[in-house]
């Protein structure tokens, strides 16, 4: 069923809006979830809440991509889990992305807080300066916690240019970060 | 703020780039990444015969001899484009300003994963013996530096090399071209870098070189496992071997001690390049080799 069909179905609040959406969807964000998590249990829980999120939300809201909106709540949903778990019990792969993501921290000495949505902000422009390939590298890799091997393969190219990519944008990043302030 | 936070505010990004890395590359919707998934098909060559010699000094030395190389500067810098460019054919969805480029302060250095390079060990070098033109048949050309520039569309100097080696070579060649049609069977070009202080016979430096018809000689043994790397959308075959210099121990015959030789092997705008290095490291080898296919001396080698 297309984006557009399963959306009419949460306005008309009728409940095969679930199933359907997980039918397109659900593999996807549970895929990311686990990713995220490193539990198959807590990704099916996430992925759960996630549903149930998207059917109290939408309407009012009118996704403009059904598919990127409930990744979204997905994304949200798996860090605020992490945050009730704590500190403990990262997934080895969240570790390696937090340890990549460190190298774009302007000064990574300081552990004062960053206002979230004026990072995101800054981040959204960052990212929409960007040639679209080298957008799709960055986001598959952090945003959707693809390995190297995956992007590679998804994107029909080599994971030594995967790399590289990624490698140059933490730099342009933590540069641009610096340029807005964030020297937190 | 620390990496979890950062990959956290990630999700407040806007749905449209979430959305475009959704389709990218998915099932039927593959992304089309131009000239980088285009090869361009090997010459491997005849079996190769022939014996081994004293790397580059050797080949180079009897190349000299027989064509008469001369010496002096030779023209740095080819002027050639940089790395593959990948355009990436987006859906019509795009975000606004998408295409255009985050405009750096300054050109950026190109970057080479060293650990992607497959450097393939071999026993020793192979060579082969440069065939002889009847002089009754054939006459000798000699081509200076943009007759050679001219004839392969390009140079192949390296825009980057170490700091201690110094051409030892003009840039031109001495063709040998069939006296009746005028054709050309030889053409072998030898760029010669070296450091003529180092303290052996066996100095440290490197040769480049590159011919449109085909190398006859240098250097790599390639079987059915040799494994080639990309260099900035270029098939490269690396080689190493160890050679041992004398002198040799009259009782033991053991050698003073051993030298790396690096070899590259590879086609760039239709001629087939070999180069050879004595003493060089893995690195530097690696970053000349790069800055010839790119035309670059701004190239970063990093470790993944």
């Amino acid at each position: 069923m297309d984006d557009e069909s399963i959306t009419k179905l949460f306005f008309e609040r009728d409940e095969a809006a679930i199933s359907e959406a997980s039918e397109k969807y659900g593999a996807a964000l549970l895929r990311l979830a686990r990713r995220l998590l490193g539990s198959r249990e807590d990704a099916e829980e996430t992925l759960n809440d996630t549903l149930l999120r998207a059917w109290n939300a939408i309407p009012p809201a009118r996704p403009e991509s059904l598919g990127a909106y409930l990744a979204g709540i997905c994304r949200r949903a798996a860090f605020e889990r992490l945050e009730r778990r704590g500190a403990q019990k990262r997934s080895a792969e969240l570790v390696e992305l937090t340890a990549e993501m460190e190298l774009c921290i302007p000064d990574p000495r300081s552990r004062g807080e960053a206002d979230e949505s004026e990072l995101s902000e800054s981040i959204n422009r960052f990212l929409a300066e960007l040639p679209a390939e080298q957008r799709v590298i960055f986001l598959r890799r952090y945003w959707f916690a693809d390995s190297i091997s995956e992007v590679s393969q998804r994107l029909g190219i080599g994971e030594s240019k995967v790399k590289t990519t990624l490698f140059r944008l933490r730099k342009r990043l933590k540069k641009y970060l610096e340029s807005e302030g964030f020297n937190v | 703020m620390n990496g979890e936070n950062l990959l956290k505010s990630l999700g407040g990004i806007d749905e449209r780039f979430v959305a475009e890395a959704m389709v990218a590359g998915a099932e039927g919707k593959r992304i089309a990444f131009v000239a980088e998934t285009e090869r361009r098909p090997r010459h491997i060559g005849v079996a190769v015969a022939a014996c081994f010699a004293a790397a580059l000094i050797a080949s180079v030395f009897f190349a000299s001899l027989r064509r008469g190389a001369s010496e002096g500067d030779v023209l740095l810098g080819s002027g050639e484009p940089g790395p593959v460019e990948s355009p990436y054919l987006l859906p019509s969805r795009a975000p606004q300003a998408s295409d255009s480029p985050a405009a750096p302060d300054a050109p950026e250095a190109l970057l080479l994963d060293v650990d992607a390079i497959y450097i393939n060990e071999q026993e020793g070098l192979v060579s082969d013996v440069a065939p002889y033109y009847d002089p009754a048949l054939y006459r000798d050309e000699r081509w200076d530096a943009d007759a050679v520039e001219e004839y392969f569309g390009r140079s192949f100097a390296p825009a980057w090399r170490p700091g201690d080696l110094a051409p030892i070579s003009d840039g031109g060649l001495k063709a040998t071209v069939n006296r009746e049609s005028g054709e050309v069977v030889w053409d072998e070009l030898y760029l010669t870098y070296r450091d003529e202080d180092y303290p052996d016979f066996i100095k440290r430096g490197f040769t480049v070189i590159a011919s449109k018809l085909g190398l006859g000689r240098c250097c790599i043994y390639m079987t059915d496992s040799t494994k080639t790397s990309d260099v900035f959308g270029t098939e490269v075959v690396f080689g190493h071997c160890s050679l041992s210099y004398g002198p040799y121990d009259p009782e033991t015959h053991e050698p003073a001690g051993w030298y790396d030789v690096y070899l590259a092997d590879f086609e760039l705008d239709g001629a087939q390049v070999s180069v050879a290095a004595d003493r060089l490291t893995e690195e530097e080898f690696v970053k000349v080799v790069a800055s010839i296919i790119s035309g670059r001396d701004d190239i970063d080698l990093i470790r993944s």
